[in-house]
């Protein structure tokens, strides 16, 4: 049935020249060179973030299959135990996937985004469809957020210094949704009762979609970044550069 | 791309105003509606911020409609949450096709443009990912590794999907014609 397909190929294409776009914005190249005036100049990626890439754009493809592989080969550890050495290098943990890649760990990241007051918190509760927890300790949020697939609630805080405290919480029972590179060392440690993950060093955060298929936006640089779960939640919190500080305002959340 | 990376801001504006038209036209077909130019002016802000991930050599092109391609989903997505529903889409079609009119027998036009809004209302009807790949290859006029890029899927899923997206559409098609003929 080649004819066919080739009479629909040629349809679709005489009905591409007719659809009318319209122009974009006569302002376009002003207003985009006004908003990155600010920003730093892009540097071309280095050989070793570039393996990264690769590493990362293959595990995308494929993450599934992977995780597959990964179970299986979890589900073999009993029987198996020389395995466990190359498994350490791989756990999960209720929706963060974590990846521990070679090479020399980036030595600062920006700090997290500034959420903007899109929404109430009684908005956020019914878009996410679970309770915000919030820590005594920071108080009313600044910002809160909600993902685009309505999964991710963002709160922030600007403290007094100028820093930025953010919290992002989740539902702990989604697929894997941070896929995080990690260069160097991660650090087990607890919330109250609940076991945490501590990454001491700033590190690249992609979010990937439930679909597989795609990321939300480009990967970003944390900092260091505690995460832990709660009650059905996982909870991750940027913003503070040492531990004893990410776990007083964790241990506060109610 | 090495002017942009060496700090010169006349250069990214090149590469906006170059690509900004079929930008535009990616924003508007997967969907951003009313938000499409917020879309692309996002799109290419996000670019600047991510060209530190962008390799040497490969294709600005099919890197920044990605980007776009993403931007106009979440759009879509936000816009249908607050109430701004499909029934935009009949409104749309019409729209996007107005020049469908501006053959010479008025008749043939109707014809034509009939016929025109019919394979758009089958395209809507098709589930996402077949809908998404169509619109790459024919709609945006994309090759096949463009669209692999913008849509994140490894080759063989673009050739197998398209050709199933197609052989769906044809069967929409003759199956709408032989109502009317009825």
């Amino acid at each position: 049935m080649p004819e066919a397909t080739n009479s629909m190929e040629a349809e679709l294409r005489a009905l591409a020249a007719e659809l009318d776009t319209g122009a974009p914005a006569a302002d376009l190249a002003g207003a985009v060179l006004l908003r990155i005036r600010t920003e730093p100049v892009p540097a071309a990626p280095s050989a070793a973030a570039e393996r990264v890439r690769r590493a990362r754009s293959w595990l995308r493809a494929r993450w599934r299959a992977v995780l597959a592989a990964l179970v299986a080969l979890l589900a073999g550890l009993s029987l198996a135990p020389p395995v466990r050495a190359t498994v350490a290098e791989w756990f999960g943990f209720h929706g963060v996937v974590v990846t521990q890649q070679p090479g020399p760990a980036p030595t600062s990241a920006p700090p997290p985004p500034v959420g903007t007051r899109q929404v109430t918190l009684a908005q956020a509760r019914v878009l996410v469809g679970f309770q915000p927890r919030l820590p005594s300790a920071l108080g009313a949020p600044t910002g809160v957020e909600v993902s685009a697939d309505r999964r991710v609630l963002s709160l922030t805080w600007g403290d007094d210094r100028g820093g930025v405290v953010r919290i992002d919480q989740f539902n702990g029972e989604v697929e894997p949704r941070f896929w995080k590179s990690v260069r160097g060392e991660v650090q087990f440690a607890d919330v109250r009762l609940d076991p945490a993950i501590w990454f001491g060093v700033p590190h690249e955060l992609v979010v990937l979609l439930p679909d597989g298929t795609h990321h939300r936006e480009p990967s970003r640089l944390v900092g260091p970044t505690l995460v832990w779960q709660s009650r059905g939640l996982t909870m991750r919190l940027e913003g503070k550069q040492i531990l004893p500080e990410a776990l007083a305002i964790a241990e506060s959340v109610g | 791309m090495a002017r942009v990376r060496g700090g010169d801001a006349d250069a990214y504006a090149e590469l906006v105003r170059r690509h900004a038209p079929i930008a535009r036209r990616t924003a508007v077909l997967l969907g951003a509606g009313a938000d499409a130019d917020d879309v692309v002016q996002e799109g290419f802000v996000k670019a600047y911020r991510a060209l530190g991930t962008f390799r040497d050599g490969a294709e600005f092109r099919p890197w920044l409609l990605r980007i776009v391609a993403n931007e106009a989903r979440n759009a879509h997505r936000s816009a249908v949450r607050r109430g701004a529903r499909e029934e935009n889409a009949a409104v749309l079609d019409a729209d996007l096709l107005h020049r469908a009119g501006d053959a010479a027998d008025p008749a043939q036009a109707v014809l034509l443009a009939d016929r025109r809004v019919g394979l758009l209302a089958a395209l809507r009807g098709l589930p996402e990912p077949h809908r998404l790949v169509v619109t790459c290859r024919y709609l945006l006029d994309l090759d096949e590794s463009e669209t692999a890029t913008v849509l994140g899927w490894p080759r063989g899923t673009v050739k197998s999907r398209l050709h199933r997206a197609l052989g769906r559409l044809r069967a929409e098609l003759r199956t709408a014609e032989e109502v009317t003929d009825a």
